[in-house]
C-alpha cells in the first residue's frame, strides 16, 4: 500500500473521533461558527504536519487541545493586531444558534434564549483568550485545573488566581450574584 | 435555613433565578453561601451556551485539506522525476531570512549564498554548469501558515523538468516555522534565463528573482542569487 496513502488514513483515524468536539471547543473559543471551522482548519493543518509526534500517544486529545489552545492564541494576537480586538463576529452566532437542533420554541421564548445565548457568547469574548479557555476547559468542558494546567502549560497556582478572577468578571457581566448590586447586605 | 439547605435549594434553583424567601434570608446573611450561588449560577448559564454541530461536509472537506496540503515532513531532496516535490513555501511574514543555494550535480563541494534582508536591487546569477541542474530555495519563515500561495514564472527558454511548456505554476501550500525548502528542477535551453518566486498569504506577498546563466556568461564573480524583495509586507 502506498505509504502517503497509508499516512493518511492513519491520521485520519487518529483525529476524526474528537473532531466533533475539538470544533465546540474552538466554537466556544472564538465564539464564531465562522472562527471555530477557521481554528480547525489551522488545527489540521497542524497536526498533520506533527503527526510523527503525536501519533504514538495513547490519549493524543490533550495534545490536540493544547495545539488548539495555542493557535487560538495566535489567531487571537493575528487579528488584534490587524483587525482590533473588538471586531467580532457575533452577528454571525445568532445564525448558528437559530440553525441549531431545537424542538422550536415559541417566538418569545426562541428571543429570549437567543438573547440569552448572545450575553454569554459576549461575556466569554470580554475575557481575554487565556481566561477563555480556562473557562471552556474547567468551567464547561469540565476538566479539572490538573488538566488543564498540563494542557495549557500553565502552572496550578496561576490558573486558581485567574481563575478567581474569571468568574467574578463573568458574574459581574451576567448579573448572577444573589441580589441586585444597589442591595447592601448584613 | 441553615447552609445545608440553603445549597440544596441553590442546587434546584434555574440559570438566573433570584432567591427568594428563607433562601434569600440566609443569602442575605451568610457570604460563603452568597459565593456559592453565584458559582452554583455560573455554571448552569455557562452550561445553557448550545453550540452548534459542525457540518459532516465541513469536516470531511476540512480532513481532506488537511492532508493534502499540509506536508508531515519537509521533503528531504527533490525526485529526479518529473514530479517535483514542493513540501513547503513562502509565508505571511518573512523574516526575510532567505538562503538560496545552488547544487552542483557532479562537484562535491556546494555553492551557496546567504541572504539576509538585502533590500535594493542586485545583479544575481545563477551559473549553471550542466543542462539540467536543481536550484534550491531555502526560506526561513517565522511562523507557520497553512495556505500560502505561491506562483514560478520562467522566462528565457527555461523550463521545470516535468512541466515543459509551462512558463507559469500556481499552488496554494503550506509553511512551517523555520526553514522553508523549495527544490527547481531547472532545464536550460539556451544561455541564459530568469525565475521569478512570489508568495502571498494575507496581505503580505513577496518576491525572488533569480536569473539563471551558464557558467561561462555568469562570470566567476557575479553574485548567484536576488534577495527577497517584500511587495508590501
Amino acid at each position: 500500500m502506498d505509504a502517503d496513502f497509508e499516512l493518511k488514513t492513519a491520521f485520519e483515524r487518529s483525529t476524526r473521533p474528537h473532531l466533533t468536539t475539538l470544533y465546540h471547543s474552538a466554537y466556544r473559543l472564538t465564539g464564531s461558527s465562522a472562527d471555530a471551522e477557521d481554528l480547525l482548519q489551522e488545527l489540521l493543518f497542524k497536526l498533520f504536519r506533527q503527526f510523527d509526534q503525536w501519533r504514538g500517544l495513547d490519549h493524543p486529545k490533550p495534545w490536540m487541545q493544547r495545539v488548539l489552545y495555542n493557535l487560538h492564541i495566535d489567531l487571537y494576537r493575528k487579528r488584534r493586531r490587524t483587525h482590533g480586538v473588538n471586531e467580532r463576529t457575533l452577528d454571525s452566532d445568532a445564525q448558528a444558534i437559530d440553525e441549531m437542533a431545537n424542538p422550536e420554541p415559541s417566538p418569545a421564548v426562541q428571543a429570549e434564549g437567543d438573547q440569552q445565548q448572545r450575553r454569554i457568547l459576549e461575556a466569554l469574548q470580554a475575557l481575554g483568550p487565556e481566561q477563555r479557555a480556562l473557562v471552556t476547559l474547567h468551567l464547561i468542558e469540565g476538566h479539572t485545573l490538573e488538566e488543564v494546567s498540563a494542557i495549557l502549560d500553565v502552572p496550578l497556582g496561576t490558573l486558581k488566581s485567574r481563575l478567581h478572577r474569571c468568574k467574578a468578571q463573568l458574574k459581574r457581566t451576567l448579573q448572577l450574584e444573589p441580589f441586585p448590586e444597589n442591595v447592601r447586605l448584613a | 435555613m441553615n447552609c445545608i439547605e440553603a445549597r440544596q435549594a441553590i442546587g434546584h434553583l434555574d440559570s438566573g433565578v433570584r432567591p427568594e424567601g428563607p433562601l434569600a434570608e440566609h443569602l442575605g446573611q451568610c457570604e460563603l453561601c452568597r459565593q456559592h450561588y453565584g458559582d452554583a449560577m455560573l455554571l448552569k448559564t455557562l452550561g445553557s451556551l448550545k453550540v452548534p454541530e459542525p457540518s459532516p461536509q465541513f469536516l470531511e472537506h476540512a480532513l481532506q485539506r488537511a492532508t493534502d496540503e499540509a506536508a508531515p515532513t519537509p521533503a528531504p531532496a527533490p525526485a529526479r522525476t518529473a514530479k517535483w516535490r514542493i513540501p513547503a513555501s513562502l509565508a505571511a511574514s518573512f523574516l526575510i531570512a532567505a538562503a538560496a543555494m545552488l547544487i552542483w550535480d557532479q562537484m562535491p563541494e556546494q555553492q551557496a549564498i546567504e541572504i539576509v534582508e538585502q533590500r535594493t536591487p542586485a545583479e544575481n546569477v545563477v551559473a549553471l554548469e550542466a543542462h539540467r541542474q536543481e536550484v534550491r530555495i531555502v526560506i526561513h519563515s517565522n511562523d507557520e501558515h497553512a495556505a500560502a500561495e505561491v506562483s514560478i514564472e520562467l522566462a528565457g527558454n527555461l523550463e521545470l523538468e516535468g512541466y515543459a511548456g509551462q512558463q507559469r505554476l500556481a499552488w496554494t501550500t503550506s509553511l512551517k516555522q523555520g526553514a522553508n525548502l523549495l527544490v527547481l528542477p531547472v532545464v536550460l535551453h539556451n544561455e541564459s534565463g530568469e525565475i521569478r518566486v512570489r508568495s502571498q498569504f494575507g496581505q503580505a506577498s513577496h518576491e525572488v528573482n533569480v536569473h539563471v546563466a551558464r557558467k561561462s556568461q555568469a562570470g566567476r564573480t557575479a553574485p548567484l542569487v536576488e534577495p527577497f524583495a517584500p511587495v508590501n509586507a
